[in-house]
């Protein structure tokens, strides 16, 4: 009996099953909780709430997007130690090659996105080449010389970019041509578009890529002792942030059906930038965290406020105060500061335990 | 015409170097595969044997004499009640402690004894329930029908669990023949592919098998490195013979790293030749390879300096350390398919077990940042171990070690040289470690050789004591 009830108790210890465990461990587990809680904050909009209004599930929206290009700018500043301002330039770029096929073509979205895709590994690697041996501050001013190319190019006169007027009228795709998209549905499009790439981005992080970009960056002679092609690794870091910055432009162009050339200014690339640096890791969830503060408290609620109506850029005032707070406070990035405060409230029902019970015996 | 040969060659180097990466990959996956399944097979059948325990554990009472089942059940309920009493009586502690700082010992006493009453008076409470509940004075005889119902329960269980046991093994030998076959039928076309590649490569050899040297890994002939007009290492010129423990040794600037960097090509030698014979026997030229090619002909270094990456784990460092063999390619890598997935599990396996033969395996999933130096140099030993080296080029291990430490390095260094066949190539500034661990040492000045010899040998040169020493 007592032999039974040992083994038993042994057992328990070591092989009981914890579904609810395994499940909250999982790594997705947090980024399927924020998805529901967007859907969730989707579906009460669409029901007619008067809980959430329409300019924020706009600014959500718009973040989703932002999020998008803002995970390929994490993984080319945290994990190759690259920068880039040319990020708005290319969601610029992506938004107007969307728009030109939806106009002119009858084509299924996805063969968008797979276009776009091609454009978007082209225009890396001629970056990647570009920028070759070049390093710190000199890549940075040289992405911003081609953002600013790029973005003056847009406003030239012209059919595909629409000059300084942009381009409007831009129809809502048409999913598979099955299913015809409104303001409302394309949400969840985005959303959908949004977490694939948040995976592909986690598979990044923990293949043999993603170990060589982090070498790379941390010393360049390790990463060659290791066998990692320097070359090959580096345009591959500026490819996948194009590719995402692409891809943005396109869900921009589906949501907002337009787009112009003052949008795509190297300020959009800084606060992407920014929102990167505020989250302060690769991983999506810094990413996201960043953007939810630069993006989302502004578009949804200080647009609201008379003072910021009356001076529009006194948003990117508070931006400034917000880095300035978090980098010289918590370089580890709001993720780090997210940890922290959840190891002090871990912390302070410790020390409550102990001032009740005593010290554990 | 030169160009266009070595292209070829590099080519054929390429694809056997592939060819022996599924190769070896083939050779260890079963293994790995056996011991995942076992693992998962044994939690399954655990976790079968603790739910059949669960159902027992009652039907087992049932089946006891009736006063023996009274006394148990007693106990169970007892120590169920004092676990639930257990924090209100820390709690009545805390608090009589607080008290006797506030208003001194007497009221604190006369508080805790009340409070402890109260507890008291209900455990005690229970306990009366309980000898009313089961009492202990029955006629002490089993009841046939528990006793029979818990019998056949316990066949069932027995019986689930045999079953199960059974078909799992069943599935996993199923599984792993299967595998075997596969791999078998596959390793058959690999390896005469990797034989073609090889011989072609083979028949290129720079030099003839007599002029190399049979006994020797690394040859290093008339090295040069000139750095426009400083002359780095000047006509350098040594053997290596496998499976001995080689030092470089010379004063500070004497060029010893960069012979080094000359051999892994991270410079291009000015002059002269750096002949190899690499994991397969066959003698190469390292002049004509790439930097980031070298590691694949087996030739693994560390840095003065520990580089280790501070933002992965000790086990994502060494996975780091097999980078050059992974075979999945860029898409299977966006993706995670279970290529990928089959490679990373055969790696980390690998890197596990070179953890645990140098003692190190506590420390897997932590990041280096913060882990004592000694531990640090370690894991840059298990990172060069990663990729079956044949030559290990270590540049300065004992820089920044303490005594104690370096002892353990130099047992280390040797059981990395007889357990892994490795031959070792260092430069090192602590004669101590030298004239210990070394089998053949070289010393140098001004990129010129001074003396080559055991460690007695070049103890004793006139030469190496003046380079050292200076002059009278």
């Amino acid at each position: 009996m007592r032999q039974l009830k040992n083994e038993y108790t042994e057992l328990k210890k070591q092989y009981a099953p914890t579904p609810i465990k395994n499940m909250t461990h999982h790594p997705l587990f947090g980024y399927v909780i924020i998805s529901l809680i967007l859907i969730v904050i989707q579906l009460l909009f669409i029901s007619g709430s008067d809980l959430i209004p329409l300019n924020v599930t706009q600014a959500i929206m718009q973040t989703m997007i932002y999020i998008v290009a803002g995970m390929g700018v994490g993984l080319l500043l945290f994990m190759a130690g690259l920068m880039s301002f040319a990020t708005g330039a290319f969601i610029g770029l992506g938004t107007y090659l969307a728009a030109l096929i939806m106009k002119n073509f009858m084509v299924p979205y996805v063969v968008i996105l797979a276009f776009v895709i091609v454009v978007g590994i082209v225009a890396g690697i001629l970056v990647g080449f570009v920028s070759l041996r070049v390093k710190g501050i000199h890549l940075l001013i040289i992405t911003l010389a081609l953002a600013t190319v790029m973005s003056t190019m847009y406003a030239l006169p012209n059919s595909f970019t629409g000059g300084p007027n942009g381009i409007s009228k831009v129809p809502f795709p048409e999913l598979a041509m099955l299913f015809k998209t409104n303001r409302d549905t394309m949400y969840f499009v985005v959303l959908a578009i949004m977490f694939v790439l948040v995976v592909i981005t986690l598979n990044i992080i923990n293949s043999p890529m993603g170990r060589a970009m982090l070498a790379m960056s941390n010393s360049e002679s390790l990463a060659q002792a290791m066998g990692v092609n320097l070359l090959k690794y580096r345009v591959l870091a500026f490819v996948i942030s194009t590719v995402y910055s692409l891809l943005a432009g396109v869900l921009y162009v589906s949501y907002m059906q337009s787009s112009i050339y003052a949008t795509w200014s190297s300020s959009l690339a800084m606060n992407i930038l920014i929102a990167a640096c505020l989250g302060g890791t690769a991983n999506p969830a810094g990413v996201m965290a960043g953007s939810f503060v630069v993006f989302t408290i502004d578009y949804a609620f200080l647009k609201n406020l008379a003072f910021f109506q009356k001076y529009p850029q006194a948003s990117l005032f508070f931006n400034g105060i917000l880095i300035i707070i978090i980098i010289a406070k918590y370089p580890g990035g709001l993720i780090r500061l997210l940890g922290s405060i959840k190891y002090g409230v871990k912390a302070l029902f410790a020390k409550r335990r102990v001032y009740k019970y005593g010290p554990e015996n | 015409m030169a160009l266009r040969t070595n292209h070829a060659m590099q080519s054929t180097l390429k694809k056997r170097d592939k060819t022996y990466s599924e190769l070896v990959f083939n050779r260890e996956f079963p293994a790995v595969q056996d011991a995942l399944l076992t693992r998962k097979n044994t939690k399954r059948l655990k976790q079968l044997e603790l739910k059949g325990k669960k159902r027992l554990l009652p039907l087992e009472i049932e089946a006891l004499p009736a006063a023996e089942r009274n006394a148990v059940k007693t106990e169970r309920e007892l120590a169920a009640f004092d676990d639930s009493q257990n924090l209100p009586r820390r709690a009545v502690e805390q608090d009589y402690l607080r008290k006797v700082k506030k208003s001194g010992e007497e009221a604190a006493e006369q508080f805790r004894a009340g409070k402890l009453k109260k507890l008291d008076d209900a455990r005690a409470a229970k306990v009366a329930e309980l000898e009313k509940k089961y009492p202990a004075n029955v006629e002490n005889k089993v009841d046939p029908a528990a006793a029979a119902q818990y019998e056949k329960a316990l066949a069932e269980e027995e019986a689930k669990l045999s079953a199960l046991s059974a078909k799992l093994e069943g599935q996993r030998k199923e599984k792993l023949k299967k595998t075997e076959e596969k791999l078998n039928a596959k390793n058959v076309k690999l390896q005469a592919r990797f034989d073609a590649a090889n011989n072609a490569l083979h028949a290129r050899s720079p030099i003839s098998e007599e002029d190399f040297g049979r006994d020797n890994i690394l040859s290093v002939r008339n090295l040069k490195m000139y750095f426009s007009g400083i002359k780095a290492v000047d006509d350098l010129s040594f053997d290596i013979k496998q499976g001995e423990i080689f030092g470089l040794i010379g004063p500070n600037g004497a060029g010893k790293t960069t012979v080094f960097n000359c051999i892994t090509q991270f410079y291009h030698p000015t002059g002269g030749d750096v002949y190899y014979r690499d994991s397969h026997g066959n003698i190469v030229a390292l002049n004509d390879y790439k930097t980031t090619d070298v590691i694949k002909s087996g030739i693994v270094r560390t840095f003065q300096n520990i580089e280790l990456v501070y933002w992965l784990s000790i086990l994502d460092n060494l996975l780091l350390g097999v980078h050059a063999f992974y075979r999945s390619t860029l898409a299977d890598q966006f993706l995670h398919t279970p290529k990928l997935k089959r490679e990373d599990e055969v790696f980390r396996q690998r890197a596990i077990s070179i953890l645990e033969r140098l003692g190190i395996a506590a420390y897997k999933d932590m990041p280096p940042m913060g882990l004592p130096y000694g531990v640090l140099k370690k894991v840059e030993l298990a990172r060069t171990l990663m990729s079956n080296p044949r030559l290990i080029i270590l540049d300065e291990p004992a820089a920044g070690l303490n005594d104690a430490e370096t002892e353990d390095l130099t047992e280390i260094i040797r059981v990395i040289r007889d357990d892994f066949n490795c031959t070792i190539f260092l430069v090192e500034h602590d004669m101590n470690l030298v004239m210990n661990v070394c089998d053949t040492v070289c010393a140098i000045s001004f990129g010129k050789m001074l003396a080559i010899g055991t460690p007695e040998e070049i103890q004793s040169d006139p030469l190496v004591q003046e380079a050292y020493l200076g002059t009278e």
